[in-house]
Formats: structure tokens, sequence, C-alpha cells
């Protein structure tokens, strides 16, 4: 039984004006409330299975194959298709046109005639067409150097070498994985009965989840057809160091911009979390127990954890040197007293880097399954709901909400020439969004709405005009141009998390810290940023495989084993 | 005429686009994207009378008429601005007894907005034209007579509030048939938003940074 708060406990949520700072949503780490871990959660409490149906794939890696998951009330099939792929023609940006593997999710159990349908458009991935009995769209490639490796030591009667994998993490990256309506898939109120969809993002990972579980068979079939009887398989502890590689880029940056609503509900939750956490009068023994443990964990994730952008290298010296002060720290204090919690986050705000800070929130929430994991629940929006504009509010109060909201907004010079440096384009080649060099580059006529900043500013100006007790309605009918953000500020006015507070055109604003806040929340993990605008990342790392699911410690895959444990599990086993 | 299927979400994002590209304000193409889908959700033509209202003459820039007369413009006034003038001023329109307009260019396009002015004001709202008459509700519609459903220019338009209708269905699910003209048409505004690639930003637009193939 975990503490509860009291009533008197201080509950005090983190500010907006800290939270939402790129820099700090750049910093962030997964946690108990990532989806990964809420779905993971939700299939072993309801007794899901993965049957692979269909494994229909030759010696050199090319066919199909069906994985059935099944639930207490549905069937969901990964449908995969395998292919041969000169090493030339592997690529993971969106301009690719051909992949190791390609899938979909097949809403129920596909018959022939559904598979036959979709050989002929999935391995064609955006320039296909799916239906909406098909759920999502992805496509996956190797990574060339851990799969040469695993195939020739499994075939070879080996095991392949720890570090090798350690140091990839996966042997396949997805570069893809489309939902909701895309290339004519479900659209999601099709799915809004589905109790997976009562968190946003499970379809998606369930996808990644039955990807990475394909990868593994594929690869321990290309090593038996290589190496026949000799061959063996990956023994269970070193499998599940294999997650699913993803190399995200800019597409995914604006998602964050274009639904506040929904950003808001996933940063309240977190911080409802955390804020209930700091209000624990005292931490009993147990949960200061697992605590030690996982920041040992963690700690060992660290320094698996590697990228050679200057930045994220910087990162994560301050990032190891903060567990190293965090665990020095708890040696003097061992979360005895009143409100231990909430000390310690006190602490680490005065001497922590914001990656620690952020480390150590996903840590303090760890012990506490029981009083944050019902937050997961709402962090869901229909955003059918939240798009409607009250046009009969005057416009005095609307500024307060403006002037609430937006400070971070308005206090800045637009016209010089840093603070409007870029902009954001969708690119006539891809379809896919792209920034811009306002100064240097063609097309900021064709800017897409993601200044949020001086586009408020603009507003601002443009409401000087009108007295307070105007109607809305009236100021928009003369300015529709303001519309778009007329409809944020209504929207924040009730969310304090809903907007990034930075100016998301200035000249040293980094996409990657979009693509980190909103992969960390996937469940992600190994962020290595690759330019400004694109991360690698892990997914499902140390996870259990379909068949582990039922026997394995309850949600306890988000930090690594530690040696020692792995091979204690090794010697029982 | 060919067909292809689309999904909600893609009609709604196809849409937007579009009347971006056909020269809306950001905030009003948002509302044009979620009118097709609207519209489509409930079986009814969203794609293709977005695609023929910005293919002919229309009125956008509005002014509130004096005395709660009908709004007029020297041509057919634009469903977009129009439409989001009637969500936005529903507690107004109430007031007074409904709003009209003389002339409406593909008046089909009013029905969402009539649903999100029934959403602001919670009940139904009423909407008809010379030829055809239909209850909006956020999640429902009953449409009476549709004889002029896909009237280029609507005449005599008006919209009220109104007594709950018994027989609104509830809007679909699925994925919607779009005839493949009107798609290519919708295709060519939305294309005037996108921005060339060129050699440099093909590399630095998406930051090619490292190998991506290790």
């Amino acid at each position: 039984m975990q503490a509860i708060p009291h009533a008197d406990a201080p509950l005090s949520m983190r500010s907006p004006d800290t939270v939402m700072r790129l820099e700090r949503m750049g910093s962030a780490h997964p946690s108990r409330l990532s989806f990964m871990r809420t779905l993971l959660r939700r299939l072993k409490a309801e007794g899901w299975t993965v049957e692979r149906t269909l494994f229909d794939i030759d010696a050199h890696g090319v066919g199909r194959a069906v994985y059935a998951a099944k639930g207490p009330r549905k069937t969901y099939s990964l449908v995969a298709f395998a292919h041969d792929l000169p090493d030339e023609m592997r690529s993971d940006r969106v301009i690719a046109t051909a992949w190791d593997s390609t899938f979909t999710l097949f809403d129920g159990q596909p018959a022939e005639a559904d598979i036959e349908r979709l050989e002929a458009n999935v391995p064609l991935q955006e320039a296909g067409r799916i239906s909406d009995n098909e759920l999502t769209l992805s496509r996956a490639n190797r990574s060339v150097r851990l799969w040469r490796h695993v195939v020739e030591r499994l075939a070879g009667g080996e095991q392949p070498d720890a570090e090798q994998v350690e140091t990839v993490g996966y042997l396949m990256r997805t570069t893809a994985v489309y939902g909701s309506g895309k290339f004519g898939a479900a659209d999601r109120v099709k799915l809004l009965d589905r109790p997976l969809m009562s968190a946003p993002f499970h379809i998606e990972m369930l996808t990644v989840w039955l990807i990475r579980t394909f990868t593994l068979d594929l690869v321990e079939h290309m090593a038996r057809a290589k190496g026949g009887a000799q061959a063996v398989t990956i023994e269970p502890a070193l499998r599940r160091r294999i997650g699913v590689g993803n190399s995200t880029g800019l597409g995914m940056a604006p998602f964050l911009v274009t639904h506040p609503a929904l950003l808001n509900s996933w940063i309240e939750a977190k911080e409802t979390a955390l804020a209930r956490v700091r209000a624990v009068p005292e931490a009993g023994m147990e949960a200061r127990a697992l605590f030690a443990d996982l920041l040992k964990r963690a700690a060992a994730n660290v320094r698996g954890w590697h990228s050679e952008h200057p930045i994220q290298v910087l990162k994560l010296a301050r990032l190891r040197n903060d567990l190293s002060a965090l665990e020095a720290y708890l040696e003097g204090h061992p979360l005895g007293g009143k409100y231990p919690w909430d000390r310690l986050y006190r602490w680490a705000e005065e001497v922590l880097s914001p990656e620690g800070q952020e480390q150590l929130v996903s840590l303090m929430l760890e012990p506490y399954g029981d009083l944050v994991d019902d937050l997961a629940m709402g962090m869901k929006v229909d955003e059918y709901e939240t798009f409607r504009i009250d046009g009969n509010q005057d416009i005095g109060r609307f500024k307060g909400h403006m002037n609430k909201r937006y400070g971070w907004a308005l206090n800045v010079d637009y016209d010089k020439d840093a603070h409007c440096a870029r902009f954001w384009y969708v690119s006539e080649e891809k379809l896919e969004p792209r920034l811009g060099e306002r100064h240097a580059e063609d097309g900021a006529d064709l800017e897409q709405p993601l200044a949020i900043g001086r586009d408020i500013r603009a507003l601002a100006d443009a409401l000087e005009a009108y007295e307070s007790s105007a109607l809305l309605a009236d100021f928009l009918l003369a300015h529709p141009e303001h519309r778009h953000v007329v409809r944020r500020v209504q929207i924040s006015a009730v969310r304090p998390y809903a907007e990034i507070r930075d100016n998301l055109i200035d000249a040293t604003m980094l996409p990657i810290d979009m693509l980190r806040c909103k992969l960390a929340f996937f469940g992600a993990n190994r962020f290595d940023p690759r330019s400004d605008r694109w991360v690698r990342i892990c997914m499902f790392q140390n996870a259990p495989y379909p068949h582990e699911l039922a026997g394995f410690p309850d949600d306890d895959w988000a930090y690594p084993a530690l040696a020692a444990a792995v091979c204690a599990d090794e010697a029982v086993a | 005429m060919s067909a292809t299927v689309y999904s909600l979400a893609e009609i709604d994002a196809q849409c937007r686009k579009a009347a971006r590209g056909a020269g809306c304000a950001w905030g009003i193409a948002e509302e044009a994207g979620r009118a097709a889908r609207w519209l489509a959700a409930y079986g009814l033509p969203g794609p293709k009378v977005l695609a023929e209202l910005f293919s002919g003459a229309r009125s956008c820039k509005l002014t509130v008429p004096e005395e709660a007369g009908p709004w007029c413009a020297d041509k057919p006034i634009c469903p977009l601005p129009f439409g989001a003038a009637l969500a936005d001023r529903a507690v107004q329109m109430a007031k007074q007894g409904g709003m009209s307009a003389s002339e409406v260019a593909w008046p089909l396009l009013m029905l969402p907005q009539a649903g999100r002015a029934s959403e602001a004001l919670g009940q139904p709202v009423s909407v008809r034209w010379d030829g055809f008459s239909a209850i909006c509700m956020p999640q429902g519609l009953w449409i009476g007579e549709d004889a002029a459903m896909l009237s280029k220019v609507g005449t005599a338009f008006h919209s009220a509030p109104c007594i709950a209708a018994e027989h609104l269905r509830p809007p679909g699910r699925e994925a919607c048939q779009v005839d493949d003209w009107d798609w290519a048409i919708l295709d060519g505004f939305a294309h005037r938003t996108y921005v060339p690639a060129t050699e440099a930003s093909r590399l630095a637009g998406a930051g090619a940074g490292l190998t991506d193939n290790d």
C-alpha cells in the first residue's frame, strides 16, 4: 500500500514557464506514463497473446509474415513483408522509396485476399493505398552492422557479442509509423470505442512491439538458413536488450504545435504525477529500496547511451555527473523525514542540469504506480470539442487570457533577424515539413502557421484598436488572418501546458528538442541526435517479448536489469 | 467518373491545404478542412463542394448588416467566412431570431458551422435556402427538403435555433469515396502551399547530418 498524500500536502505543479521551454522539453525522459509502458501494462493485465500465424520467408529473407495479437475483445494482426534490399538503396530519410521490411497493422485477422491486396500496396508505403481495415503503415531498415554480426554468430552456433548489441541497441529501425487515417488507413474516430484507443498512440506502439518480434524471428531465421543445424537462437536476456531503432525527423516536430490540447493533456498528466509524489508525506522502505535500485539501473542505462552530437555529448556528461551527485546526496539524505520527495526535487532544482532533473522526475514516479497510473487515462483529447471558437467572449476577457499565457511571446522583437530567422514550410517534393532560413531562402511567403509567438504578437497589436467590451466575433470578422491564434489562446486559457513557450522561428531553436519531448512520451530512450533536426532513438529496449509478457515482473523493463541481475536470472533459468 | 476512398483525416488535411492554397486565412482554412470532413462523415460531398467553391466567384470580405437585416455582398457570399461568422455569432444570431443572407455560394458548407452554432447554443440549429432544409447538431443531422442541396448559389438563406428534431442521424466513421476529378482540383490548390525543393534545401531543410545507413 502506498502512502496517500495529506490534504495539507505541498501539492504544487511546476510552472509552464519552466516545463514548456524547449530546453526542458528537449531533456525529457520516458516515464511510467509513457505510451509503451501503459500499452504493455494493459496487454499484460488483459492477458493478450500473440500468435505467429504465417511465416513464409525464404533463405534470402524475402517473403511475408503475420502476427496476430489477441485480446479479450479484438485481434490485431501485424502483416509484414520482408524484402531483399541492396545496401545502396537503404536510407532512413523520408525520401527513400524502398525498405528492408514494410508493415501494416490489420484490424482483425487477414484472409489470403487481404494479404494479397496489402502485398500490392504496403511495400510501396506512401505511394500505395491501404483501407480502413488497416490501422497503421510502417517500414523498417536493418542496422547493417549489427544484422550481419548477429546472423554470422548465430549461424556459427555462437551468441552475438553483448557489447556490440549494447552499442547499437536494435536490429531494425523504423523510419515511419503512420497512423490515424494516413494513406487510407482507419480514421481515429472509427476506433474511438476500442479500449486500446483509451491512450494515444497505443495502436502505433503495438505495431512497433510486434515489429520487434518479427525482427528477431527474421534474424534467427536467416541464421538458420545460413548455418543449418549448427545455428542457435539468441539467449533470452540478450534478446531483450534488442529494441527497435527509429529515425525521426522534422515531420514529427509540428505535431506538438498543431495539437495544443493534446500536448496539454500529456504534460499535465506527468506534472500532476510529479506533484502527487512530491506530496507523499513519508517514503516507505519499499519505495526507497525500489528507487535506489532503479537509480542504479538508470545510471547503467546512461552508461550505454551514446551520441556523437556535441549538444548531446555535453548533456550526457552532465547527466552522468548528476546521477553521481544524486547517489551521493541520497547517502547523506536517505529519504527520511516529512515530504522527502519534495525535498529531493527541490534540491535537484538547485543542483542538477535539466537532463538530471527530468531523469529524477521519471525515477520518482516509479515506486508510486498506485498513485499515478490512473493519470494515463486522461492523456487523450477529443479535438472536435476543443476546436470551436467562443465568439461571444469580449475582447477584454480574451486579452486577459492572452496576457496570462503568452507573456513569453509578447516580449520578443520579431523584427530582429535572429528572432525571425527561420520559417516552417511543406516541401513540394515529399509533402513533409521542413525548416528554411528566412533571410537566405525563397518560400517564406508559403510559411506554415507554426510561428506562434510572432503571430500572437501580431494578434495583440491588432487588438489594440478594439474596446474591451467589443466582441471577439466582430474582431474575427474583420481580421480572419488572426483566427488560428485566437483559437489557440482560447484553448490555452484553460490548459496551461498547451503551448511550447519558446520562439519556434528563432535562429537558435533546435527542432530535436520538440522531437525528444514527443518521443519520450512514446517511451523511447537512447536519444541520439544526428543533427539539429533528426534523432535516432530506441524503442522497447529491455521489454519482454509477447511470449514472455505474462511471466515477466510487472512493468519492470524501462531500465536495464543490472549485469548481476542478468546473471542471476540466467542461473535460475 | 473514377473515385478513390479517403479517410476522414485525409479529407480534412487535403481540404485545409486546398483552402489555404485558394487564399483563405489559416484559421478559416482549418474550418474548411473540418467542414469537409463533417459533411463527408454524413455521406455528403464535402470535398466536391469545396472544389467547386474555389473554382467560382465569391465574396470573402464580409461586414455585419445594419439592423439585423440579411447579409449581402456584390457576389455570392463565401460560406467559409460566413459559416465561421454563424458559429462565432451564435448567441447574437439566436437573440435576433436567426441569420439571413440573400445569396450564399455552395451553401451546403454552412451545415457544419450550423452544427458548431448548435454546440454554442446547446440546441439544434436549422438551415434552409430555396429548395433545401436541414437541422444540425454537433453529432447529428436531419435533412428535410434536398432538391437544392448542391446549389451553386443558395438564395434566401436563413439559419436559426430550433426545437430538437427526432430523426437526427449520427455521423459515420468510415472512409469515403471522393471523385478523382474533385480531388485533383483540391490537389491543385493544395499544391500552391508547397515550397519547391532545391538541392540546398534537400540537405539543410530536413537536416541530413550523419550517415543514416549503418
